[in-house]
């Protein structure tokens, strides 16, 4: 029989009631120096028909924020004084704001958002690139960014079109197959920010995003290969593309391995792991030269300490 | 325990599902809703739109090197639907919009994606993706190996489902509920070892992870919260076989006078693993000059490993009082746990309206624990010679954590400064390398002190450029080729030539050092890339884009070989040049009949260590001939060859498309 403590029976309770208590707040007068979406309308009609068709709409059905009447005016700022002079001056616009600035206004409501929670962490932020960079408010259907990034080839255009330098690496042979658009680039990165660097999603929780399509290489394994766990996958492999088979960072697999396997003393000194391939590996012998072949279960095995089975 | 937390999560999302309007507001809002409707009835939109591509593809014969294509292109002859794109807005209450889109249905790489959603109830996604995975290149290792090709070869067939469902009962409260499944399954070659010899086998791979987490969104004026929990299935059963006499990698070199074979050899693995999954996400805003972010994620891979391996044929084993005996059989039991928690929380301070400081923390730990049992059984003519039974454990166990302070300043409209500093630091327990299934284990450390520091200018509208840097003193590192001693350095630019004309410019480099005796490790990359945009008049008849691209790995590390005892140097260069245009032209017509001509593709070439050339021009003609009909034809070409090394990996060929795209 389930028992349960005083406070954990009135969190039902608490629960229950939270929203009703939430909704009491709520207010719908208009505050000074507002005058509301229906004045917008009147001179830019054309603006106001097409954003009735836009996402950011739903602002003039939610209560709560207490802007239903002001959709226009939650990212544009008050506009009374615009509407009085006509002057595109006393009217912000986000397309000429400070990128900060941009990100703070959008963020005041879409920081409450899962996907928001590694902004602070987010390479695109400190740079400066701002949310309108990526995203389109008034656009509608096909033009606007909403439409557009449901697609993997929508996605990746628009990281391609500033990471040049990156979408020239996937046109190598050996890469994941983004060009063809079976993956978009948020596949497994999270441009909004992420726990691990580079904005690398995560699977499973707390694990690296890799592992959500190679599930095989998630373990843990009963015998583990440690970088795997200390280290990223591009350790050994270059996820956006190489001139290498299975994308790896080197030409040869010997050389992939004894660039790390090669202390005498393990660990050396200075603190330094990997210890250097016993002698019975002749490495004069083509055999021994491509190290996977024994040692095939490279990412960890469950059976053998060697990873050779 | 999963089920009954999302058991205990339901009745949340039910309260949450009670509307907190009162009943005045209710009957307001249903009449202005009313009204809206109607209003909204003579205008209505198109219930359907969108478009489906349907097509046949030829493609010449492939000349060169069939399975180089295959792993690296593999695009078939054959009925394709290239692109489909199908949305549905309807006035439904439980279906007000519908959209379907997939790609390359018939190709290798296919993906779908279905969205149903209605603004006022729910969301729901669901999204496919299918991809062939063949993998036939033995040039990753060294070709000349006896029997060394082919021995590590995948045809398998990897497939992603994912199900996202939200429920919107109302702004504050969202459940959303998640089910993913990723699986894989096909044949391949892995080469089965027994001491003293490696024997190419088939091999057959299957495996699975199935995830399901359910969670609930709090969102408040200033903050937020989302819980999630779930759990995650595993399992793993490949199988390696083979009937035929073997001589293997060895061949015709015999071990201590006996030539060595094998005349059967089966390994069966089966794996199974759970693991529970938590996320507590939150952000706030609790004032106007601060933020706050946090996250908890923790997961508890559990995995069991059974394995059985069966041989006969003439085997050679170390094991004491042995040398040889035709049968064995090895049986393994093994158990593996790793909880891994990560962490992070932050905070940006605005104390003055120009200066924005960000602290952040972040934390990540990973502890590894193993048991295992092996038992092994040796046959020699016919008689049981031995059996050998040994247990282990193992431990790894990791922790990483950074510390991140940052301030970022802005000089007035156009230029802003950031700068701080950030510091590494952690600790792993791993085991040493060595034979020994009972070896010693090493305690590793790692510290890092890093310098970072960026520029954001916008010194008139047209150009845009931002640069950041970071700078490291490692003063431990885990591996000879971690980081160590380095610095990043990004710069970007963006230029407004022309109104019609945008200029792209980036540069990264990055440089690491470990200077220490004996690995001398010193890398050196960069890349610089130009991309030009021009599209007159807004893009109606004409748009171009164009990248170059030339990038540089250079690796120098000293390196160690036992056996026989030598130092030597690992030298790595790769210096590639990728260019890329594509260009979209609308051709003279008359009303609709305007046909639209695409062009353009990509051409690397890459020097250094694995010199190699790769295209991929394409093209494609698109004609309307009626408002919801069009033709396409699309011809594409694909090159590979690596001079020097491994030129028997040249492949070539064409193909052609041609189908019709009918337009909703």
């Amino acid at each position: 029989m389930i028992r349960l403590s005083r406070s954990t029976a009135l969190l039902p309770l608490a629960v229950f009631f939270l929203p009703a208590w939430l909704s009491a707040q709520e207010t719908t007068a208009l505050p000074k120096g507002y005058v509301g979406s229906e004045s917008c309308a009147g001179c830019h009609d054309e603006v106001s028909t097409a954003f009735e068709k836009n996402p950011h709409h739903n602002l003039s059905k939610t209560k709560w924020r207490g802007l239903q009447e002001r959709a226009c005016e939650a990212c544009h700022g008050p506009g009374a004084k615009h509407a009085e002079t006509n002057s595109a001056d006393d009217i912000l616009n986000p397309s000429k704001m400070q990128p900060a600035a941009v990100d703070k206004m959008c963020l005041s409501c879409h920081r409450n958002s899962k996907t928001q929670v590694g902004v602070i962490q987010n390479g695109h932020a400190r740079s400066a690139v701002a949310c309108t960079s990526c995203h389109t408010v008034h656009k509608t259907g096909q033009a606007s960014s909403d439409f557009q990034f449901r697609t993997a080839m929508g996605v990746t255009k628009k990281c391609a079109s500033c990471h040049t330098n990156v979408w020239a690496s996937f046109q190598k042979p050996h890469r994941h197959r983004v060009p063809e658009g079976a993956m978009a680039c948020t596949n497994c990165h999270n441009p909004h920010g992420s726990v691990l660097a580079r904005n690398i999603r995560t699977a499973n929780a707390a694990e690296p995003g890799c592992v959500a399509c190679h599930a095989d290489k998630r373990g843990p394994f009963v015998f583990e290969h440690a970088p795997v766990r200390t280290e990223s996958c591009s350790t050994c492999h270059e996820p956006h593309g190489s001139a290498n088979p299975r994308m790896l960072t080197r030409a040869s697999v010997a050389n992939q391995c004894l660039e790390c396997h090669s202390n005498l003393v393990s660990p050396t000194a200075a603190g330094i792991a990997g210890g250097v391939p016993p002698a019975i590996h002749d490495m004069r012998l083509p055999r021994y030269r491509n190290c996977t072949t024994c040692h095939q279960k490279i990412h960890g095995s469950n059976v053998h300490r060697g990873l050779l089975r | 325990m999963t089920l009954r937390t999302i058991a205990l999560l339901m009745p949340l999302a039910l309260f949450a599902a009670q509307d907190p309007k009162p009943a005045e507001a209710k009957k307001a809002e249903a009449k202005q809703e009313t009204k809206k409707e109607e209003a909204a009835t003579p205008d209505a939109e198109k219930t359907w739109s969108g478009w489906v591509e349907v097509g046949g593809r030829w493609r010449s014969d492939v000349s060169g090197d069939m399975n180089t294509y295959r792993s690296i292109v593999n695009l078939k002859d054959g009925f394709r639907m290239p692109s489909m794109d199908v949305s549905y807005q309807g006035a439904s209450k439980l279906l007000r919009t519908m959209r379907l889109s997939a790609g390359n249905w018939g190709d290798p790489f296919n993906t779908s994606r279905l969205e149903l959603s209605d603004e006022k109830y729910y969301r729901y996604v669901s999204k496919y993706s299918n991809m062939l995975y063949y993998n036939y290149l033995p040039s990753y290792g060294n070709p000349t190996a006896p029997g060394g090709f082919s021995q590590r070869t995948f045809d398998t067939n990897m497939r992603n489902f994912d199900h996202d469902l939200t429920v919107l009962p109302n702004e504050r409260f969202t459940p959303y509920l998640r089910i993913a499944r990723n699986w894989s399954n096909g044949t391949g070659i892995t080469p089965l070892v027994v001491q003293g010899n490696e024997y190419p086998l088939r091999t057959n791979l299957d495996w699975y992870q199935q995830d399901i987490a359910g969670g609930m969104r709090m969102n408040f004026t200033r903050s937020h919260v989302t819980i999630e929990h779930g759990s995650t299935d595993f399992g793993d059963a490949q199988s390696v076989y083979s009937t035929a006499k073997m001589q293997g990698n060895r061949g015709a070199v015999p071990v201590l006078g006996q030539l060595l074979s094998l005349t059967n050899g089966t390994q069966v693995y089966d794996v199974k693993g759970s693991s529970r999954i938590t996320k507590v996400l939150f952000t706030a805003n609790p004032y106007e000059w601060v933020d706050l972010y946090g996250q908890v994620l923790y997961a508890n891979p559990k995995t069991t490993a059974n394995y059985n391996q069966t041989l006969a044929g003439s085997l050679y084993t170390t094991a004491p009082g042995l040398l040889f005996y035709g049968s064995g059989k090895d049986t393994m039991y093994g158990d593996a746990r790793r909880p891994h928690t990560t962490g992070s929380f932050g905070m940006e301070l605005r104390p003055v309206s120009r200066l924005r400081i960000r602290e952040i923390f972040e934390t990540d730990r990973i502890k590894t624990d193993t048991t295992g049992a092996l038992e092994a059984t040796y046959v020699k003519d016919t008689v049981l010679a031995a059996t050998l039974k040994s247990s282990y454990a193992d431990r790894l166990e990791t922790s990483l954590h950074r510390q991140t302070v940052e301030a970022l300043y802005d000089f007035g409209r156009k230029f802003t400064l950031r700068g701080g500093y950030r510091y590494e630091w952690g600790d792993a327990l791993i085991r040493a390398g060595s034979l020994s299934i009972t070896g010693p284990q090493e305690r590793l450390e790692l510290r890092r002190q890093i310098g970072l520091a960026g520029l954001v200018a916008r010194p008139w509208s047209k150009l845009t450029l931002s640069a950041s840097a970071e700078v490291s003193n490692g003063a431990k590192t885990y591996y000879r080729t971690s980081l160590q001693d380095y610095y990043r350095l990004k710069v970007n630019g963006r230029y407004e030539i022309r109104p019609d004309l945008l200029m792209t410019v980036v540069y990264n480099r990055m440089e690491n050092q470990n200077p220490a005796a004996g690995v001398n490790y010193d890398f050196k990359a960069q890349n610089s890339s130009l991309g030009l945009q021009y599209m007159p008049g807004g893009g109606k008849w004409l748009t171009i884009l164009a990248d170059y691209t030339r990038s540089t790995v250079r690796s120098d590390i000293g390196y160690l070989i036992l056996f026989p005892y030598q130092t030597a140097q690992s030298l790595y260069r790769d210096n590639a040049h990728t260019g890329m245009v594509m260009a979209d032209i609308t051709l003279p017509g008359s009303g609709i009949h305007k046909p639209k001509l695409s062009f353009g593709g990509s051409y690397v070439t890459t020097e250094g260590s694995r010199p190699s050339r790769f295209y991929q021009p394409q093209g494609r003609l698109s004609l309307p001939l009626h408002r919801n009909v069009h033709v396409f034809s699309e011809w594409r070409t694909y090159g590979y060859n690596q001079p020097f090394t491994y030129s028997y990996e040249t492949f070539r060929t064409n193909m052609l498309m041609t189908g019709i795209k009918f337009v909703l």
